[in-house]
């Protein structure tokens, strides 16, 4: 029989506001990680010589994020130095990746106990702020036909005819739904506060979510990527999509994903290693699949990456009980929605990244403890966390709840 | 009134001087007494302020500890009560009026804090007169700022120094070094000093408040300061002296503090200190 890679436990920082304002900005990155990681060895009455790696998504990993931060947060967590550690950047897909791969070493055998996730700190190490030859580099840029993903969006949006309204209500939404659930408690079993030296808690909840958000307020918002577009991006998009006129820019920062703080760590283990470790499996992982697409619209990933991780799975959509796609862009995840004809009511029940922000090398292992989190709360069987990805990828990780 | 004279002078400048009632000093009365006057400063028309020594400094009435009601009250409740200090500070120095420290008598630990929150600071040149920031010798950090407007006034290399030695320093010391920026030799002449500064610079701020400051020398960031950064603690590790805990929790807190703004500095200052506070180290 195959070996089977199972989630013991999966939690998360509250996601707090990525700039000087936000409350974790005064938390350094390697302490928001080590802190989380001190939370999961204590939940679980963790004897961490017992973890083989642990692998770490940051997608801007310079400066207080930089060198190898798993390994020194592993050390700042006080783990036990046999714990080998790196951290990976598949850009948004970090997160999600670091659990693909850990799956993928326990269920080959070499591995029984790894821990992934991702941590990254937006407002202390700016996105974007590690440089890359893709925007940098003229030649790079000019043959790649790069464009800026915020005018990816707005192309998906203008392709599929989805107006300003459109996206503003289904940003209104995840609002709605993130605070709903928020209230209701319903990430309080994946949720540990940033405490500080103390004890003394810094932040308990994800602090982005904006009840009060109106149709009309977001109505007010500027489009972030019109400037972008106008001064030329448009024109390269359209290069690519000739049957377009012009691109529709409607994307604002009410119906972008939140630039925040955050930090999500997932215990993976065999069937032996838990039942050694007294770990009672909450999930199986039962398949996880990367892809790439056109990367000039970019974002169109998390259609090809389920369709794939599904055919992995030898599963369909109809048995997926519940889908948290990354809303990365509103447009993102209405397309997705689009093309798998999924429903509304398996969708990001709780909300999104909209509301509550990407801290962007831990949302894959955010979303995913979310989804695990609402399968046990509703009693259902299988969740799929996808996400669209730079250079135009797509990831996907689906789940069964045990 | 208690707990700070106020007195006005016909140009409108105000000066202040902290004059607590005999009895136990604590951050509970310093507090109150400055939000006192503060409150009566923001709401009064002001041309700027001189704060002065009072009668006697109260580092000789109350030690560090005593001023945090150390072992009386929690973690939490300290650490809210440095926070509301550390406010009414921020709002002296963002008062939109110059504030300037005319310094008499000795200005040491919570006293010379709340100097620091001046734009400017004048001290009668006396030999016997002693400036600084000792909490180091108690097994502290300063608590009300001090530590990183020092790290903000001179930079990570000058003031790392002088917080981890809790150097005191003749008024001449420190006018050397920056702590004080004007001296005089005559008691006298301080006031009519501070208030010659005050009318000269109608529109004072603390530097650290206007757009695009930089902390003197750079942040950790600027590969001078990381290269101290990355032998700090070896040097301290080496020199091992009895307060070497205290002087690690001083060089986390300054360097992270210059990482951040302001004001989440105060608050790492405060997480340090309160941390340090409950240790268990020697008084």
């Amino acid at each position: 029989m195959a070996r089977e890679a199972y989630i013991f436990d999966a939690i998360r920082t509250p996601r707090g506001k990525g700039k000087k304002d936000g409350s974790l900005y005064e938390v350094k990155p390697v302490t928001l990680l080590s802190n989380v990681l001190c939370d999961l060895q204590e939940r679980n009455r963790l004897d961490t010589s017992q973890v083989e790696d642990l692998i770490i998504g940051c997608v801007t990993p310079i400066g207080e994020q930089g060198g190898n931060i798993a390994k020194t947060a592993a050390l700042a967590a006080g783990w036990d130095e046999i714990v080998a550690a790196f951290q990976l950047n598949r850009y948004c897909a970090s997160g999600l990746e670091a659990v693909n791969l850990a799956a993928m070493k326990v269920r080959s055998g070499w591995e029984e106990l790894v821990v992934a996730g991702g941590v990254e700190s937006m407002s202390r190490v700016a996105m974007g702020s590690d440089g890359s030859p893709n925007a940098l580099d003229p030649e790079t840029s000019i043959n790649t036909a790069f464009i800026p993903q915020g005018v990816s969006a707005d192309l998906i949006a203008t392709l599929e005819g989805f107006s300003r309204e459109d996206v503003d209500r289904f940003a209104l939404e995840s609002q709605r739904k993130a605070a709903a659930a928020s209230e209701k408690g319903y990430f309080a079993k994946s949720l540990v506060p940033v405490r500080d030296r103390n004890g003394l808690t810094i932040l308990a909840h994800d602090e982005f979510i904006r009840k009060d958000a109106t149709m009309d307020g977001m109505r007010q918002l500027k489009p972030s990527f019109e400037a972008m577009g106008a001064a030329g991006f448009d024109a390269i998009a359209l290069t690519k999509y000739p049957q377009l006129k012009a691109i529709n820019h409607v994307h604002s920062p009410a119906n972008s994903s939140g630039i925040v703080d955050g930090a999500a760590v997932i215990l993976i283990g065999s069937e032996a290693k838990g039942k050694a470790l007294g770990l009672k499996p909450r999930a199986r992982i039962v398949a996880g699949a990367v892809t790439s697409t056109e990367p000039t619209i970019m974002l169109t990933g998390p259609t090809a990456a389920t369709r794939k991780v599904l055919a992995i799975a030898g599963m369909s959509l109809d048995d997926i009980d519940l889908f948290e796609v990354n809303e990365a862009f509103a447009a993102v995840v209405m397309k997705f929605q689009r093309d798998l004809n999924v429903p509304d009511e398996k969708v990001n029940v709780n909300g999104g990244a909209i509301a509550m922000g990407h801290p962007l090398g831990a949302t894959g292992a955010v979303i995913l403890s979310t989804v695990l989190d609402e399968l046990e709360r509703r009693n259902q069987r299988y969740g799929l966390a996808t996400l669209c990805v730079g250079g135009g990828m797509g990831i996907a990780t689906i789940i069964e709840r045990l | 009134m208690s707990g700070f004279r106020y007195e006005k002078d016909g140009d409108k400048i105000v000066t202040i001087s902290l004059d607590l009632p005999a009895g136990p000093v604590s951050s509970e009365t310093i507090s109150r007494s400055l939000d006192e006057v503060i409150a009566r400063l923001e709401s009064d028309d002001v041309a700027g302020v001189v704060i002065a020594s009072g009668k006697e400094p109260f580092s000789s009435r109350a030690s560090a500890r005593e001023l945090l009601n150390f072992p009386k009250l929690s973690r939490k409740d300290v650490y809210d009560r440095l926070a509301a200090l550390k406010v009414r500070l921020r709002r002296l120095e963002s008062l939109g009026k110059p504030v300037v420290a005319a310094i008499g008598d000795n200005a040491l630990g919570a006293e010379f804090e709340i100097f620091l929150a001046a734009h400017h600071r004048v001290a009668v040149n006396r030999p016997d007169l002693l400036i600084g920031l000792p909490d180091v010798a108690a097994g502290l950090l300063p608590s009300l700022g001090g530590l990183v407007r020092l790290v903000y006034l001179l930079g990570l290399e000058k003031a790392l120094p002088l917080l981890q030695d809790g150097v005191r320093l003749s008024p001449e010391k420190a006018c050397e070094v920056g702590l004080i920026n004007e001296l005089v030799a005559d008691a006298d002449d301080l006031l009519s000093r501070a208030k010659t500064w005050i009318k000269a610079n109608p529109a004072a701020a603390q530097a650290w408040d206007k757009k695009g400051y930089q902390i003197p020398g750079g942040t950790p960031a600027h590969p001078r300061i990381a290269q101290m950064i990355i032998t700090a603690p070896a040097i301290l590790r080496k020199k091992n002296d009895p307060t070497r805990p205290t002087q690690e929790a001083i060089l986390c807190a300054a360097v992270e503090g210059a990482q951040v703004d302001l004001d989440s500095a105060l608050r790492i200052e405060s997480r340090y200190l309160v941390e340090l506070l409950f240790s268990g180290a020697k008084a």
